[in-house]
């Protein structure tokens, strides 16, 4: 029946999978969210394929880090201020840094000293359905060298591991089509990113 | 407590422990808000109960979710997706009743709560700068009564007070994934178990026009018509090319949507509705620009 293939699409986003794939290890009902600081996992799924290699990263001088154990946070906001974040305190990004469930960063091995990251990108959730990736930054003088995409294939490799299919980001209009590269889709079936707003409030 | 292991290159593991003092300063606070409270006419007393930290019985949540039409979860991942959220709140509804009746039953139960779940929404955050807030549900009977907007609203006023500055949340509406994936068949569970119309009305105020004529659609659908009486007539291959030749559903215009298969106008109205009551609650979609993107992996 054709007619039955139309109201029956594909589940294109599978934002509530009915049956989980079965690559998905259930976790452990003790485990408290941990923070994986290697990509070693025991899924039986295929790596995300890497534009660009650990191995490259190295010879360019570049070390992937999977941790927040050992990162300059005065180091990282001089990065946010460079690409025009708000600066963050460092007690609160560092309770921040701590209650993140994914996190890569590039360090780059050289003038800018140890644990000084030239890339960054983290993600919080429930570190079981949903993700929300924030903060990704490469240093503006290393900007179009494929760093961001480097950061962001090897996070999304992380969660997916982990067997979270829902992840999501607030991406500004710049940005766009960079996210559309790597698979995202803006506003997908119509599902709109909402933001509370103060001003609004206040009213 | 949230401990990180580390995997160093040498294979050693290291676990850091975070100083506990500072996380238990920032976990919400216990907060109970009574928002409703009500006798009814058999001398029972029904309080709904706003709780930002109460014990949530996974059963029940899924009673709840089965009751709202979403898909179910394994529960496994449901505790653990509930443990991993920064804030569980519950909408609960705790009947009293005072046995004001002379039958033995009233006696009996006289004094006696029953407290049952009614509502939910969570948050994740990572405790300093951001929270999102997910899955938003209340009991289809109880709806059309402000419990959701009320929900809502306590927990950004909680979000705000551990200074949270960052609140957002992805409007979607769940029934939509289940029913593009399920098909017909859910949704007229979904008809069933999902009152829009109340809920537009109930949030945006005032019963607009279209949600007048789907409630005529829906009584004039009862029992819809199969989908074979519906393709021999044609209606299907209009609704299709008219699906298909606009990439949203808005560009269609309200009036023709009710005409459009009924299954798929449903499950986009809901969507208005969602983005209409959350912007009510003071979220804005799209500020400046930015978008919402979901990873749709081609893996």
């Amino acid at each position: 029946m054709q007619v039955h293939g139309f109201l029956l699409p594909p589940n294109r986003f599978p934002l509530l999978p009915s049956t989980p794939p079965s690559s998905i290890p259930i976790p452990t009902q003790s485990a408290a969210p941990l923070i994986r600081c290697t990509s070693t996992s025991n899924t039986t799924s295929q790596p995300l394929p890497l534009s660009i290699s650990d191995a490259e990263l190295a010879a360019r001088g570049i070390r992937v880090r999977r941790c927040s154990a050992g990162l300059d946070l005065e180091a990282l906001n001089a990065v946010f201020a460079r690409v025009g974040f708000p600066r963050r305190e460092a007690s609160r990004l560092r309770v921040a840094l701590e209650h993140t469930d994914a996190l890569v960063w590039l360090e780059e091995n050289g003038e800018a000293g140890e644990g000084a990251p030239v890339a960054f990108a983290r993600a919080t959730g429930d570190g079981v359905f949903n993700a929300v990736v924030w903060d990704v930054v490469v240093d503006p003088a290393l900007q179009g060298t494929g760093l961001g995409k480097a950061v962001m294939e090897r996070l999304l490799g992380d969660l997916r591991d982990r067997g979270i299919v829902n992840i999501a980001l607030y991406a500004e209009p710049k940005v766009v089509g960079f996210y559309r590269m790597l698979g995202f889709a803006a506003d997908p079936d119509g599902i709109k990113g909402m933001v509370y707003s103060r001003r609004k409030n206040k009213r | 407590m949230p401990k990180l292991v580390c995997f160093l290159k040498n294979n050693v593991s290291q676990v850091i422990e975070p100083p506990s003092k500072v996380a238990e300063e920032e976990l919400p606070q216990q907060q109970e808000v009574v928002l409703l409270e009500r006798t009814q006419n058999d001398g029972t007393s029904e309080q709904i109960v706003f709780s930002s930290a109460a014990d949530v019985d996974v059963y029940e949540l899924q009673a709840l979710c089965d009751k709202v039409g979403w898909p179910r979860r394994p529960l496994s991942k449901v505790v653990a997706s509930l443990r991993n959220s920064y804030m569980v709140a519950t909408l609960h509804s705790i009947t009293t009743s005072h046995g004001s009746g002379n039958c033995i039953l009233c006696k009996l139960t006289d004094g006696k709560e029953q407290k049952q779940l009614i509502g939910m929404a969570r948050a994740t955050s990572d405790h300093a700068f951001n929270a999102t807030i997910w899955d938003v549900l209340v009991d289809p009977s109880y709806q059309g009564q402000g419990l959701g907007k009320a929900l809502v609203e306590q927990v950004v006023r909680a979000l705000l007070r551990q200074d949270i500055g960052n609140i957002t949340l992805f409007a979607d509406n769940k029934a939509r994934a289940q029913f593009r994936s399920s098909g017909r068949a859910r949704f007229f569970q979904m008809r069933a178990g999902v009152p829009f119309f109340r809920f537009r009305r109930a949030f945006s105020g005032g019963v607009d026009r279209t949600s007048v004529r789907f409630r005529r659609l829906m009584v004039k659908l009862h029992p819809p018509p199969s989908m074979a009486s519906l393709a021999s007539s044609g209606f299907v291959v209009w609704a299709m090319k008219a699906f298909s030749s606009s990439s949203s559903v808005r560009d269609l215009g309200f009036g023709r949507m009710a005409l459009v298969l009924p299954s798929l106008a449903l499950a986009d109205l809901a969507l208005f509705v969602f983005v209409d009551f959350y912007r009510n609650l003071g979220f804005e979609a799209d500020p400046d620009g930015i978008k919402g993107m979901f990873w749709y992996p081609r893996y």
